[in-house]
């Protein structure tokens, strides 16, 4: 899986787009994405966009300086739900 | 909730193990209907019509278990989703698996009243219905999903698990044909062209797994470094336990006749079917797995696997678990150590490890004891050794003393006060299971003759808790962890297996034909002592 923001990087704030790629084709209507916030609170992000049938986009808002966790639920065509979760820093 | 859909995953594969199981059987059904028990001028035809009738009547009772499996399938797999994706019913009726769920429990419901006798486009209906159910399967399985060379994948997939139907679905309605059947001619005529059914199916089925695997395994490494290699790995070792079954079935077809062939070979077809089933189930457990393709950075190198496995002295000291109370430093979640695949461990963490790596060995112990004993029985100079079911009181003494170190005489708790404790209370009636289980077979071992099909009793359960064994998840935060226990577990449900079907044929088999038989099972259980002795987890 490939991601932006990559694992552990540190990102430029505000306004982040998010972009998830996978290496199966997944179901973007019964995936979710989630933002933990550096005070621990869960925010639901947009409901994520397919530019292709391996890829999820969407975009985070207004994030202040801090490190996040970036969760994310997908629904693989096969059925199989899988989850992960991506670390990175806001500056 | 989340333990509910950590069961649910579970059930979720035992249920993909239905469907599959239940799709080979349609397709092993009708391809008997249609081509096996096809007219003939070589024998009366009145035994063909009633090997139709009947191998009709149990593809009806199939296509009705696919329904039940499908109705399950659905439930399961949607209230996973709906939990975890935190979305409605309608919207998880839209999933691709909803509905391919959907389409194959319609499809089966179709065959079941198409199946119906006397109807006059039974078989083009069946065929159309068990097509439909073919195809809506395949597109559950990893081949839908995959980014690139999707299509020749979903034909590969299309191929082997038709050609299993065929074969492994097959067998089934075979031992039905030859039981409803006595005629040795009618019994001959099924045999000869199943053999021929078989070849074909095995040639299919192996080439089409040989292009996924070059598609799906991605490095020689894998097949002993994933969870998706080992399961491959003991597909692979039972399809040949079942081809050189089915391989001795070709040769005997081929040099002997009919009244010397056909009573070894039913009984050969009943451990082909048991192993067949299982080999189902262990394909189910693959499409649960990420294919090794996807987990290039998760291999597990054979340098970390000899140092987890390599042989050392087995542990037999049992550490207690001390629960720390708050204020107390904490020690239980201070990290002590990391293991070879990165897994943090705390004091506590590496207690309950030294403890389930002790609960194993002593279990090895009596196992091997087992094995060795049974063994000496067949050397035939040791009769004594006939008693060796005694030891698995030592598995129920084992339970009943070390099993739940809190209670006495390990633990502070008192022996009576803990039995209303819902887990313990379960250990104990296993203890209790055991000890009915070693009088049960000793019994059946001192008077074989008169409690022949009691006898049949321990393969069966050997063989089926192997099978769980193998679509049983070792659920770990750390992909690389799992992929250990896998290591040490999927051997011993192989082996398991294998001492499960031999011992069957040695109690079914012709008495002339058990001596090779007789062997396997107490090897297999020589070689899951040593196992268990040297399973690790740290």
């Amino acid at each position: 899986m490939q991601s932006k923001p990559a694992i552990n990087s540190t990102v430029q704030g505000p306004d982040i787009p998010i972009w998830l790629r996978f290496n199966v084709r997944v179901d973007g209507k019964r995936s979710r994405l989630t933002l933990v916030e550096p005070n621990g609170a869960s925010v639901d992000l947009p409901a994520p966009k397919q530019t292709a049938p391996d890829i999820l986009e969407t975009k985070a808002s207004g994030l202040k300086p801090g490190a996040y966790k970036l969760q994310w639920r997908a629904l693989a065509s096969d059925g199989h739900m899988s989850n992960g979760e991506v670390d990175f820093t806001v500056k | 909730m989340l333990k509910l859909v950590d069961i649910f995953d579970y059930v979720a594969v035992v249920l993909s193990a239905g469907t599959l199981l239940g799709q080979s059987l349609l397709l092993g059904g009708l391809v008997f209907l249609c081509w096996i028990a096809r007219p003939s001028p070589d024998v009366p035809p009145e035994g063909l019509v009633s090997v139709r009738a009947f191998t009709l009547r149990w593809f009806r009772f199939a296509a009705l278990g696919l329904v039940a499996v499908e109705l399950l399938y659905l439930y399961v797999n949607t209230t996973v989703l709906m939990a975890s994706a935190e979305i409605p019913f309608t919207e998880a009726t839209g999933a691709a698996f909803f509905i391919a769920g959907s389409i194959i429990l319609l499809a089966a419901l179709g065959a079941a009243i198409a199946g119906r006798p006397g109807g006059r486009y039974t078989v083009w209906l069946l065929t159309l219905f068990v097509l439909i159910v073919l195809g809506a399967s395949v597109m559950t399985d990893h081949a839908a999903s995959r980014i690139e060379g999707r299509v020749p994948l979903i034909i590969l997939t299309a191929l082997h698990e038709g050609a299993t139907g065929f074969w492994i679905g097959g067998l089934p309605f075979l031992l039905l044909g030859l039981y409803i059947n006595r005629d040795r001619t009618t019994q001959w005529l099924l045999t000869r062209r199943f053999s021929q059914l078989a070849l074909i199916s095995v040639v299919v089925l192996v080439f089409s797994g040989l292009g996924m695997s070059l598609k799906y395994m991605g490095s020689w490494g894998a097949l002993i470094g994933t969870s998706y290699g080992l399961l491959l790995l003991a597909k692979i070792t039972m399809l040949g336990a079942m081809l050189a079954l089915g391989g001795i079935n070709f040769l005997m077809l081929r040099r002997h006749g009919p009244e010397q062939v056909i009573p070894r070979l039913r009984r050969l077809v009943e451990a082909e079917v048991g192993i067949g089933i299982t080999i189902v189930l262990s394909a189910a457990s693959m499409t649960a797995q990420p294919p090794a393709i996807d987990l290039p950075n998760d291999v597990i190198p054979p340098s970390h696997i000899w140092a987890r496995y390599h042989p050392v002295w087995p542990r037999f000291a049992i550490p207690k678990i001390v629960e720390h109370g708050p204020g107390q430093g904490n020690p239980d979640t201070k990290i002590v150590a990391y293991t070879t695949e990165g897994l943090a461990v705390s004091a506590r963490d590496l207690d309950i490890m030294h403890q389930s790596e002790a609960n194993h060995h002593w279990m090895g112990l009596i196992v091997l004891g087992m094995g060795i004993l049974a063994v000496l029985a067949r050397t035939g100079h040791a009769p004594w050794a006939e008693y060796w079911p005694l030891l698995m009181i030592g598995i129920a003494v084992f339970i009943l003393l070390l099993g739940d170190p809190e209670c006495w005489p390990l633990g502070p708790m008192g022996f009576w006060s803990t039995w209303a404790d819902p887990e313990i209370f379960q250990h104990r009636m296993a203890a209790l299971l055991c000890i009915g289980f070693a009088i049960f077979e000793l019994r059946v071992r001192r008077s074989p003759q008169q409690q022949s099909w009691q006898a049949l009793i321990f393969p069966m359960i050997c063989a089926a808790g192997a099978a769980l064994l193998l679509t049983h998840s070792h659920d770990s935060s750390n992909v690389r962890e799992e992929t250990m226990a896998e290591l040490s577990h999927t051997p011993m449900a192989v082996l398991g297996v294998m001492a499960g079907w031999s011992r069957w044929l040695e109690l079914r088999l012709p008495s002339d034909d058990r001596r090779f038989v007789s062997w396997i099972w107490p090897v297999c259980f020589v070689l899951i002592g040593a196992g268990l002795l040297n399973y690790r987890e740290f």
